[in-house]
């Protein structure tokens, strides 16, 4: 799992308020190699909620990235900016660890790399 | 009607329409039910049960297993794929490009081996219950899949959908949602998923012509979609045997739940309830099939009914219908406007 996944992911217990995002356990984490390129992540940029993908690096041992994404114009400019955002969004991959949820303390497995959302019969 | 107690709850509901699609008279055959140990209901009161709360029809884990099973025999199903080309060719009709694109679970394969680029999809996210179908997926993107495309998997369920709200642009459903226990609730959770001006497409298998479009309707709408589109296509699928039929069927593990709330059409329909376990049953229902049903070629012919959802996540740049009265010119202007006919 990458974090541009995991930026999206989100606690499905009925109920649960806060459910965004979800503290990731490493246990396991390799990288990848991906091609660089910058308009994608300029589209990524602006959807991405900067701080789960700040904490969710550092999870997974990264911790390169600013606290705050720069202003759209700068970003253009700043491609050691993009690099670091490229490497974090697209190139650390989570094999096998935990997605926890902050409110319930409930741990979705993440294992070869896929995160498993499915509740069990008794949390439905 | 016969029971049959098995340890799997399985309640399997097809309407087989033999020969033509439309004008044929329905035939009733032996129907088999099988009821769990599990404490979900005996099938007979289960079927019956018409109420609008949701009826724990399907066994989760059940139907985790069965949609593995169904890719795993059916890599190369013409209809699969035939239903998976008709919806995706709808992306084509937007001008829209939709740069993140959720795909959840029942014909995976087909939609990721035939997207060929449709959509303008950047971003993509395969989702199923099923964690064998997800690593089937995965190891298929070796070989004709769009590379360009960023894939990722997740197992997840599309009745508690783990995604963020407002957060994809286009969700993508082929034969899948029929085996939902709760279509309504899963097709709100995508309707939440979307971004404003996001696009809902799905294919499930249909039971009965109008009725269902209207349901198929007025699902959309009290989802909560905007521009909600519905159309039916019907597929004859001709088989060597009844056998070959029957496996099909009990492969593809097809049910669908909306019938259950339609008791009359659930009576009058002829239908075949199939358990995974037992062949010899399979086999003594082929043998009676053969012999009411076959065609002079030998070949056994079904009809599968599929329909077409679309629907839209509201945005302000969507026709909206006007006020009611707010209208400033009038049939009657109109009409002396272009000379009609009183």
């Amino acid at each position: 799992m990458r974090l541009i996944v995991h930026n999206m992911l989100t606690c499905n217990i009925k109920g649960v308020i806060n459910k965004f995002p979800l503290r990731i356990e490493a246990e396991k984490v390799i990288k990848k190699e991906v091609d660089f390129n910058p308009d994608f992540l300029r589209h990524m940029l602006a959807k991405i909620e900067w701080k789960a993908l700040v904490d969710g690096a550092r999870s997974m041992g990264y911790t390169e990235l600013p606290d705050h994404a720069p202003d759209t114009e700068r970003v253009e400019s700043d491609e050691s900016f993009l690099k670091k955002f490229h490497h974090a969004l697209l190139e650390l991959h989570l094999e096998e660890g935990s997605l926890v949820c902050q409110e319930t303390g409930r741990k979705f497995p993440v294992d070869k790399g896929v995160p498993n959302m499915v509740l069990r019969e008794d949390e439905v | 009607m016969r029971r049959i107690n098995s340890l799997y709850l399985r309640i399997g509901i097809l309407k087989i329409v033999v020969g033509k699609p439309t004008k044929q008279p329905h035939t009733s055959l032996a129907s088999l039910s099988f009821s769990t140990s599990g404490g979900y209901g005996g099938g007979g009161e289960t079927q019956q049960n018409n109420n609008s709360s949701r009826v724990k029809i399907f066994d989760r884990d059940l139907k985790r297993r069965d949609r593995a099973a169904w890719l795993s025999r059916n890599k190369n199903d013409t209809f699969v794929d035939a239903v998976a080309e008709n919806l995706l060719d709808r992306l084509e009709d937007c001008k829209k490009s939709f740069p993140s694109a959720l795909c959840l679970g029942g014909s995976l394969g087909a939609v990721q081996r035939l997207l060929r680029g449709r959509g303008g999809i950047e971003k993509l996210i395969m989702m199923d219950t099923s964690h064998d179908m997800i690593k089937s997926c995965r190891d298929a993107q070796h070989d004709s899949v769009d590379k360009s495309i960023d894939t990722s998997y997740l197992v997840g369920d599309e009745e508690f959908l783990p995604i963020k709200e407002s957060s994809v642009d286009l969700i993508i459903s082929s034969l899948g949602l029929h085996w939902t226990n709760d279509l309504p609730g899963s097709m709100i959770q995508c309707k939440l998923a979307l971004k404003p001006d996001g696009l809902f497409l799905a294919a499930i298998l249909g039971g009965e012509t109008l009725k269902f479009v209207r349901d198929a309707g007025n699902l959309l709408t009290r989802a909560g979609f905007s521009l909600p589109g519905v159309d039916v296509d019907e597929y004859v699928v001709k088989y060597k045997s009844a056998l070959d039929l029957i496996e099909h069927l009990r492969a593809m593990g097809e049910t669908n739940g909306l019938l259950q709330r339609n008791k009359a059409s659930f009576l009058s329909f002829c239908r075949i309830f199939f358990s995974i376990l037992n062949r010899e049953t399979a086999l003594a229902t082929a043998a009676i099939y053969d012999s009411m049903f076959a065609t002079e070629d030998g070949t056994i012919p079904a009809t599968f009914q599929v329909i077409y959802m679309t629907g839209w996540r509201e945005h302000s740049s969507q026709p909206q219908a006007k006020r009611r009265g707010s209208a400033t010119v009038s049939f009657t202007d109109i009409q002396k406007q272009f000379g009609g006919q009183s």
